[in-house]
């Protein structure tokens, strides 16, 4: 029974993915879910935040490994939600680069808030992230495309995190990930200061 | 194989009657070439799937006359414009949110949510072929790719056993919310 719980598995994330990648037109859906799928990791202050919410849900633990990554992307839609509506947000790019240095900074100081705080840091961060993406979805040619790419980007960021952040069960792997918080939460100052 | 089967459709794109491939496999592939149907779908066969078999069964109990339904009346020229693709995303979006929240529901629901599926599907499934011929092959590969869409999502989803399968699962629907729903808002809130 196992290879056909592995055929189905394999089957079922290539219909997932084959589902992402087509569209009313291979251009326009190609194209969609490439540029979501870039747009994330084309930018250094989102990707130090991602990998930092993935790499704090594994310094964490469980249920943090995957709350936080499951949080993150819902109250992103509805940050994305307020940047398609046209509704300006103050300094999004400031809480961005916030983003990153706060993060990075639990990650370095090994702070262990309780489940819902941690949740509600990440989700509070997630909002800027989102208003960025989502006032840039109205000039996608194929928005589903693109809100997918970015979303599995945004998923896929986290996962590297994640995996970073395994390393904990080791004392080395911990001083690891801890460097680690401290490498993001330093890039963080340096997009605070770029945004200033 | 399945997996090689299933990346096949990339090569072949466009939305409904594609070159080559003749009206009825076509209607085969409709369901996972439109974006909004391949979400509607994963997002139902995820959470009916994590419901366990009897939710299977209810969820396909609706899913199914509903389905042909609409897609018989897509078929007859029923033709509800642009205006189906945002509610299907909607239906996507609050499926999502369910596989999320790994709610254990009532499985009259799961039938509710499956012919609120089927039908949208359906509707929004109206061949480009003018002919009776080429219409009811096109609408027959649809009932049938949409089912097999269907049925793999959610079987796949009922043989998660471990604990990383089912948090897989909950990402998956965590996505598939956050993309639905920005794209929903987008119809309705953009300026």
């Amino acid at each position: 029974m196992m290879w056909v719980n592995r055929l189905l598995w394999g089957a079922g994330l290539c219909l997932v993915w084959a589902g992402n990648v087509q569209a009313h037109s291979a251009a326009e859906i190609g194209g969609g879910f490439v540029s979501g799928l870039l747009h994330p990791v084309l930018g250094w202050d989102h990707v130090a935040a991602m990998v930092a919410v993935g790499l704090w849900g594994a310094f964490l633990g469980n249920p943090a490994l995957w709350l936080l990554p499951v949080v993150f992307p819902l109250i992103m839609a509805l940050g994305g939600a307020i940047g398609i509506a046209g509704i300006n947000m103050p300094s999004v790019e400031i809480g961005i680069a916030l983003s990153a240095l706060i993060l990075g900074a639990m990650i370095l100081l090994a702070a262990r808030p309780p489940l819902w705080l941690a949740a509600a840091i990440v989700g509070a961060f997630a909002v800027f992230h989102g208003h960025a993406h989502g006032t840039e979805l109205p000039a996608a040619v194929s928005p589903l495309a693109y809100s997918l790419g970015f979303v599995i980007a945004t998923g896929l960021l986290h996962l590297a995190g994640i995996g970073f952040g395994m390393l904990v069960r080791w004392p080395l792997g911990r001083i690891a990930v801890r460097a680690g918080g401290a490498v993001i939460a330093i890039a963080g100052a340096l997009f605070l200061s770029s945004a200033v | 194989m399945a997996a090689a089967l299933l990346l096949m459709p990339g090569l072949a794109q466009a939305h409904s009657p594609m070159q080559g491939i003749g009206d009825f496999y076509g209607g085969v592939l409709h369901p996972i070439l439109v974006p909004a149907h391949a979400l509607a779908l994963v997002m139902l066969g995820l959470c009916c799937g994590q419901g366990g078999l009897y939710a299977m069964r209810s969820c396909y109990l609706g899913f199914l006359p509903a389905l042909a339904v609409g897609l018989v009346l897509a078929g007859a020229g029923l033709d509800p414009g642009s205006s189906l693709e945002p509610v299907l995303l909607l239906v996507a979006a609050l499926t999502g949110v369910m596989v999320v929240l790994q709610l254990s529901l009532p499985h009259p629901l799961f039938a509710a949510m499956g012919a609120a599926a089927g039908l949208l599907l359906g509707l929004d499934s109206a061949p480009e072929a003018v002919a009776p011929g080429p219409i009811a092959a096109a609408l027959l590969g649809t009932s049938l790719g949409a089912f097999a869409c269907l049925l793999l999502i959610a079987d796949l989803c009922e043989r998660a056993r471990d604990q990383w399968q089912r948090v897989a699962v909950r990402v998956a629907g965590s996505w598939g919310t956050a993309s639905a729903s920005l794209v929903f808002s987008l119809r309705w809130l953009a300026p």
